[in-house]
């Protein structure tokens, strides 16, 4: 039987753990909100150069601009991992750093080497354990992420890729897909994949050269350009990929507060438990001993007696 | 005259939305006005000032963009900058 004090104390110990959790539910709670006010401020913005993209895609060859080019011969990959700075969010940051390990374990088995860029302390530190030194590293930004931040991880993924160090880059990030919810996702945002951005708008071009043909000579005709097309992608790609890695920041920051807001929900519920029945453990304890107690008397009692 | 609708967007919000006259934008090879039913033009644009002007032949608004795109298509005007700002001395 374990002692009344011990339990009490344990009581106690939790009793002041679910002070934490709840308060941490509170503000994560709070913080939820005003991250999601940010998707939604910046939405118009990303949906206009997607738009936008889209009218110039049409128009300019993939091979026109190195950042549309498809290689074939993939040799090294750069991985930019968004997790956040904080820990206590249940599954939110070892599901992304998880799956970017596999991916390299996997990739290095075919012998393509991978760079990782860190973004939150979470994955430098993950990454740092693991002898694997990240190219970029981003610590404070979880909690703010600002769009120089995304400015500076799309120059240097830019920069490798026109060099040619790098043939492909994957943005690994969990996505807000609703208050409760976050869903793990890859994307590979250099090269930029013209089809996939203009099907997503227009799936109505079935024949996707047949459409180029016939846009050289009507469609350009009402859409100008200036300066040249091919100018303005060349522009237009990189703003693009700052607003897809932003997009991505920023929506990961509002996965980071909803998924602890969860974590610390259940941890709460999980201590009212333990409570409940550490309580009761402790009253049938406190009975079982005073019951022992009368026993002892009524015993010593009858002893007097006879 | 007709007017148009005119937005502003940066990455962290829309900065500005409404029913314009006319526009003018630091286009990188030179400064563009548009007007109500303009040809369709997309454009990368310089760092400088946009003026729109709300009503004909009223004053003007002034706002300070940096690295930014336009895109017209006759009904619409959007304009995506990195960064902008309301100049307050007009």
């Amino acid at each position: 039987m374990p002692n009344l004090h011990d339990i009490d104390k344990r009581i106690k110990s939790i009793s002041s753990t679910k002070q934490i959790t709840r308060t941490m539910e509170m503000v994560a709670g709070a913080k939820v909100k005003h991250a999601t006010e940010r998707i939604y401020a910046a939405t118009p913005y990303s949906e206009s150069m997607t738009e936008m993209l889209q009218g110039v895609a049409e128009r300019v060859q993939a091979s026109e601009n190195p950042l549309l080019e498809k290689r074939e011969n993939v040799k090294r990959i750069l991985a930019v991992a968004v997790v956040s700075d904080r820990g206590l969010a249940g599954g939110f940051n070892s599901n992304v750093l998880r799956s970017v390990e596999k991916t390299i374990r996997a990739k290095k088995a075919q012998g393509v080497e991978v760079e990782v860029i860190a973004c939150g302390k979470k994955a430098i530190g993950f990454f740092k354990y693991r002898k694997i030194n990240p190219v970029l590293e981003f610590a404070d930004l979880s909690a703010d992420p600002t769009f120089e931040e995304a400015k500076q991880i799309a120059d240097y993924a830019v920069k490798a890729y026109e060099e040619g160090s790098v043939d492909e880059v994957v943005l690994v990030y969990n996505h807000a897909k609703n208050a409760a919810e976050q869903v793990l996702r890859e994307e590979i945002i250099l090269p930029v994949d013209t089809q996939a951005v203009m099907a997503a708008a227009a799936g109505s071009s079935l024949d996707a050269a047949d459409a180029a043909d016939q846009s050289a000579d009507t469609v350009s005709a009402s859409l100008e350009f200036e300066p040249e097309p091919a100018d303005v992608l060349q522009r237009l790609l990189p703003a693009y990929l700052r607003t897809s890695i932003y997009h991505a920041l920023i929506d990961s920051a509002a996965g980071e507060q909803a998924a602890r807001r969860t974590a610390m929900h259940s941890a709460t519920e999980n201590a009212n438990e333990i409570v409940e029945t550490l309580s009761r453990l402790y009253n049938r304890v406190r009975q079982g001993a005073i019951t022992t107690e009368i026993n002892e008397i009524v015993g010593g009692a009858a002893a007097l007696e006879d | 005259m007709t007017k148009f609708a005119c937005d502003i967007v940066t990455p962290e919000a829309k900065f500005y939305s409404g029913d314009v006259h006319f526009v003018v934008v630091p286009g990188t090879e030179g400064e563009m006005g548009f007007l109500y039913d303009h040809a369709p033009v997309v454009s990368t644009l310089a760092d400088g000032v946009v003026r729109i002007q709300e009503e004909e032949g009223g004053p003007h608004k002034e706002f300070a963009i940096e690295g930014g795109y336009v895109q017209v298509d006759g009904k619409r005007v959007i304009i995506l900058a990195d960064k902008a700002e309301e100049s307050h001395q007009a």
